[in-house]
């Protein structure tokens, strides 16, 4: 099958959905060598992952509110079709890949998905929302590193492969706000672009996964500095899906979210399928595209029969592939250079200096950093573990993160 | 009579009376205008009159009144609708919250008026097969009900019109605040939002229209992205 970088996804042929479903030996696939594997391979297995997980998670949601049959009927069966692709995508993980090494992996996708759609985002409002998160994802991936060197001896770039940085961002004690300061503008449905309704509902559905990878993986280290570690970024990715969700527009019908969320696969399988080299990797994503190709001509005519509206009307009728996971590395650093003193305040986001006394945020910070903050107790940690000197190879970029890590230090600790 | 038929209906009827106590209370909660304050409270108290009379009169057609047909589960759907509108009101003025909650009350008045002219037909047209107390019940309670469901549409129709002609003559004009929380209408430049804008380093897709035209100017054949 080949497939066009422009596609119009409504009547791209697809395969039946009476023939999706698999064996269990064809589900499960060999899975990668962590070793081996590209690391952006690795990154579109991991968001591909995240997707399908928040594509069943939402068509449970539907299956809740509704009571017709046609749709239910419909929902279950593509919803399998789903859990299968689940199941094989997140089985390509390999073992051998601990827990901390497929969160460095998790950061890396957050980092370099979220720059490129930020450069691609159309709405300045969007665009600089997306920006406020890359650089809180950014400073995760340092921490993380630094509990990888501390706890397993391992260089975060054997995983990375030097394609994103390993630096602090902006530091993960400030990311902790007020629950409500967290909420965004939401786009409107019948004036937002298309694309910039793609790149929420991909964000969101990647946040959201690493949400529930750390809060279901956190727990498995014995080391009370790796728990904390993950408790503390672990609710930060809560407030990030609290964050990217108040982006969406919550007068979208159900039927509409479908279709979305199909139009959403359908768009991250094709720059899977385009960007990929690995020949076996390229087959699958081939192949669950033309599934997703199906179930989104499948919910594009449950809207038609059930809302009276054309699919291409709402979502436009070609599909543009414009994602690819590459380095960002320049312009994080940019992003990073112009904005790492930002906060957010209702709805906009101002430095830190012309912040109020009463910011609410600064009690929230107040109370949960009051015995300790776990992601500057890990640089502590390694500080005083390695002395000042470097003990393996690839420690001098980290030794050098954590000196910026450690003058980024507020003398005061806490607000700000 | 198609006695499950009447059934069904009736449970549908009653539970639009339902919905229609339940608009009342959270428009009541919300109104601002004290003529409309009184005519809430005063109309809440005939629905809940009227939900009695539909209780009774279902128990004397030998009915459960707890029994839901499969109609009244969409009625109750349609009600519930309106009501959610209260969760889709960010960017509107509380004038417009305020019409918003009156025309939910002119829309199941709607429903609830036929329903009642159905209810009057019904007790004209029913045959010899029916008892004579069931008959008179149906009839007395159209004789009560009926004018107070004209009452009740009647008002909400005129009183919205008013409503929303004083708005579009005299004002006031909805605050600019409306465009708080939605990224449509006349926002502000980033500029003003953000005191830092990425404009370095974005890509092609950056440069397209954040907005594309609605979804009535794209139905209507105007090309979409």
């Amino acid at each position: 099958m080949t497939t066009p970088v422009t596609l119009n996804p409504w009547e791209e042929e697809g395969i039946p959905l009476e023939k999706q479903y698999r064996t269990w030996k064809q589900i499960v696939k060999e899975p990668y060598h962590k070793l081996d594997v590209d690391a952006y391979s690795r990154a579109r297995i991991i968001l591909m992952n995240g997707i399908e997980n928040a594509v069943w998670n939402f068509s449970h949601q539907f299956s809740r509110m509704t009571d017709n049959h046609e749709i239910l009927s419909l929902l279950a069966r593509t919803r399998r079709v789903e859990d299968q692709q689940q199941t094989t995508v997140n089985w390509l993980n390999p073992a051998e890949q601990t827990v901390l090494e497929t969160s460095i992996a998790y950061e890396q996708v957050a980092v370099d998905l979220t720059a490129y759609l930020a450069r691609h985002e159309p709405d300045p409002y969007m665009r600089e929302s997306l920006h406020f998160g890359l650089l809180e994802d950014f400073d995760h991936l340092y921490r993380y590193s630094e509990l990888m060197d501390y706890l397993e001896g391992t260089d975060a770039n054997t995983i990375l492969q030097s394609k994103t940085d390993i630096m602090p961002g902006r530091p993960t004690e400030h990311h902790h706000n007020d629950p409500e300061a967290r909420l965004l503008k939401h786009y409107e449905k019948n004036r937002a672009h298309p694309i910039s309704k793609l790149h929420i509902w991909t964000l969101l559905s990647g946040e959201q996964q690493t949400r529930n990878y750390y809060k279901s993986h956190g727990f498995m280290y014995a080391d009370r500095t790796a728990r904390e570690l993950y408790a503390e970024i672990g609710e930060v990715e809560e407030e990030h899906v609290s964050f990217y969700e108040s982006l969406t527009d919550p007068a979208e019908t159900p039927l509409e979210r479908m279709v979305l969320h199909e139009l959403m696969e359908v768009y991250n399988y094709l720059h899977c399928l385009e960007q990929e080299e690995d020949p076996r990797l390229k087959a699958i994503w081939d192949e669950f595209l033309h599934m997703e190709l199906t179930h989104l001509q499948l919910w594009g005519d449950m809207l038609r029969k059930y809302e009276g509206l054309e699919p291409e009307t709402l979502f436009g009728a070609d599909l543009k592939v414009e994602f690819k996971f590459t380095e960002n590395k320049e312009y994080v650093r940019h992003v990073l250079s112009e904005q790492v003193d930002l906060r957010q305040i209702d709805r906009h986001w101002t430095v830190k200096d012309q912040l109020p006394a009463d910011w609410p945020s600064y009690e929230y910070q107040r109370k949960v950093n009051a015995d300790g903050v776990p992601s500057e107790e890990v640089v502590d940690l390694q500080a005083q573990r390695h002395n000042g000197n470097a003990p393996h190879p690839g420690d001098e970029l980290l030794e050098r993160a954590r000196q910026i890590a450690l003058q980024l230090r507020e003398p005061s600790g806490g607000g700000g | 009579m198609q006695r499950q038929a009447v059934m069904d209906a009736l449970s549908e009827f009653l539970i639009v009376e339902q919905c229609g106590l339940q608009l009342y209370r959270v428009a009541l909660s919300r109104a601002q205008h004290e003529d409309l304050r009184h005519q809430y409270e005063e109309f809440l108290a005939e629905t809940d009159q009227h939900r009695t009379i539909l209780v009774e009169l279902i128990t004397k057609l030998g009915g459960d009144p707890d029994y839901v047909s499969p109609t009244a589960r969409v009625a109750q759907a349609k009600a519930n609708a309106l009501l959610d509108s209260a969760l889709l009101i960010d960017g509107m003025s509380p004038a417009e919250i305020e019409a918003n909650d009156l025309e939910n009350v002119l829309l199941a008045e709607t429903k609830d008026q036929a329903d009642w002219v159905l209810l009057t037909q019904l007790a004209e047209g029913l045959g010899d097969d029916v008892e004579p107390e069931v008959q008179q019940a149906l009839s007395e309670a159209v004789a009560q009900v009926g004018p107070q469901e004209d009452e009740h549409l009647g008002w909400a129709r005129t009183r919205l019109a008013e409503m929303r002609m004083s708005v579009m003559l005299a004002g006031p004009a909805p605050p600019p605040e409306r465009w708080e929380s939605r990224l449509s209408g006349p926002i502000p430049p980033i500029s003003e939002v953000h005191p830092a804008p990425i404009k370095e380093g974005l890509l092609e897709g950056a440069a397209e229209p954040a907005w594309i035209p609605s979804v009535v100017s794209r139905s209507m054949g105007v090309k979409a992205p």
